[in-house]
């Protein structure tokens, strides 16, 4: 039978019609054998990702990468400039996200500890003299002067959340009496926004409250429980009982990524909120936490071929690319912002079979380089590696708080 | 001396779906994405993420650069071992075909 066929290919490919027929049918067969093999090339062992004790390579080349940043002030201004031309936001979350790093990482590596902790310090004492100098609205975006905060004195949880974070990570590493007070001030005016507000939440930008900003400050709150041996369990409860009357969609139950001060949705949910948001949330209620991420997952994550993803939007709530969802892919619904989080929380969650297909998305598609030991995604820029680097070694700090629980 | 006119020889054409035009296609976009990827335009994919690939370079030229990287890139990724692999089945066919 098949000598027939070969037979009948060769009398067929001497006319022109038999030619491309067989061409399309070759086409045909290697497109069907090359993409879903595709993958192979770019999936690797978890491992190579992120590592349940010590630093993964991509770890170790990564945080390479942001360590020179910061102590080559030429090098960091460029790469500061650079994200600063597009949204000033991204300078400070670049910041928080590397000192949150740093934190995991001098837990996961002793020995570098006392490297990591100058860093830190930079990085943090830098950050409060910038926002002492300009003021607050150095790192947000020009809007927030457009309008008026309802609450009065003007405060943008967006700062007083990520620094307060700050402040306790570096204290969590190692003590430093300085940052005590810094940090009981941050969380005492956080506490008094909130509840000042009708659902206990604060604004980070006029009339604009964010549940990325707002869960970020629970977990400040109990960092510094942890650290201080203060008691914010109450609050926390009973602002995870209005987030669940008041900012949770209907139709997916996940938290909407942003609303007015008084709850009214501005944005629903959104991929590149939610993973962290259920990230941050594990420090308040655990099963509420765990329940948002698995949500998330059925919602939002994508997988195919080997390849995984995180889409911006529910199918249910339909809204556009923004400054945080980074261009959308149509049809496959890739968006960088919302993947480069879904790292975050497939970290955070052990998710080890999600964060594996989204490495090998990354490796496809971040345009990764590597240069005496350390790696950027091209595809990237400063806050995007520096929240790669957060979601491969995210995990002792958590861990430490959440088994002082009581 | 040898006055006659040799004709000139004929360029052979690959013929269009042929296994030596998958094999030229193939190496061709394996070439062009070499030269981009040499030129450095790998660092223009940063328009990706909303930044440019430096201070003194706009969104706009950054986008025209990384997009060219990308569609290359996916050329030689993507498209190239598929012609790759066309090539490839129908040499294997034309054998089979010749000893059958």
């Amino acid at each position: 039978m098949f000598k027939r066929l070969f037979m009948r290919w060769e009398v067929k490919k001497t006319s022109l019609r038999g030619r491309l027929l067989r061409g399309l049918v070759a086409l045909t067969l290697a497109t069907a054998i090359w993409i879903p093999s595709l993958h192979f090339f770019f999936t690797r062992n978890v491992g190579d990702f992120r590592q349940p004790v010590g630093l993964s390579p991509k770890a170790e080349q990564l945080a390479a990468r942001h360590l020179q940043l910061w102590t080559d002030p030429k090098l960091r201004e460029r790469e500061l400039c650079r994200m600063r031309v597009s949204n000033a936001e991204w300078d400070f979350m670049g910041r928080t996200f590397l000192v949150w790093s740093l934190a995991d990482m001098g837990l996961r590596n002793p020995a570098a500890r006392q490297d990591y902790l100058r860093v830190m310090d930079q990085i943090i004492d830098e950050t409060l003299r910038l926002e002492k100098e300009h003021g607050m609205y150095f790192f947000l975006m020009p809007y927030a002067t457009a309008g008026s905060y309802v609450v009065q004195p003007a405060r943008s949880l967006f700062l007083d959340s990520e620094i307060a974070m700050m402040l306790a990570s570096r204290r969590m590493l190692e003590e430093k009496p300085e940052y005590r007070p810094l940090l009981k001030e941050r969380v005492d005016a956080m506490v008094a926004q909130m509840e000042r507000g009708p659902i206990l939440a604060a604004e980070s930008y006029p009339n604009e409250c964010w549940t990325f900003d707002n869960t970020a400050a629970l977990a400040a709150m109990r960092m510094e429980d942890y650290l201080d041996g203060t008691d914010h369990s109450a609050f926390v409860r009973r602002w995870v009982a209005s987030a669940k009357k008041n900012l949770t969609d209907p139709k997916t139950g996940i938290l909407i990524s942003s609303f007015t001060l008084s709850g009214e949705a501005l944005e629903g949910p959104e991929g590149s909120s939610i993973w962290m948001v259920a990230h941050f949330l594990r420090l308040a209620d655990g099963d509420f936490a765990r329940d948002q991420y698995a949500r998330a997952k059925k919602e939002l994550g994508r997988k195919m071929m080997g390849f995984a993803w995180s889409g911006e939007w529910p199918d249910s709530w339909r809204g556009g690319a923004n400054i945080d969802s980074g261009p959308v892919i149509p049809v496959l619904d890739i968006s960088a912002g919302a993947s480069g989080m879904a790292f975050i929380g497939a970290g955070s969650f052990g998710d080890d079979n999600y964060l594996t297909g989204l490495a090998a998305t990354l490796d496809f598609s971040g345009f990764p380089s590597r240069h005496a030991g350390q790696l950027k995604y091209c595809a990237s820029n400063q806050v995007g590696d520096a929240a790669l680097l957060y979601a491969a070694v995210l995990g002792p700090l958590w861990e430490r708080i959440e088994k002082a629980k009581p | 001396m040898n006055d006659t006119i040799q004709p000139k020889p004929r360029k052979r054409r690959t013929g269009f779906l042929s296994a030596k035009y998958f094999l030229s296609r193939s190496l061709e976009l394996a070439a062009l994405f070499l030269i981009a990827h040499l030129a450095g335009l790998r660092q223009y994919t940063a328009f990706l993420s909303g930044t440019t690939a430096d201070v003194g370079t706009t969104i706009e030229r950054s986008g025209v650069y990384g997009t060219i990287y990308i569609v290359l890139y996916l050329g030689c990724v993507v498209a190239a071992p598929i012609l790759l692999l066309s090539a490839g089945l129908l040499t294997l066919w034309d054998k089979a075909a010749r000893r059958g």
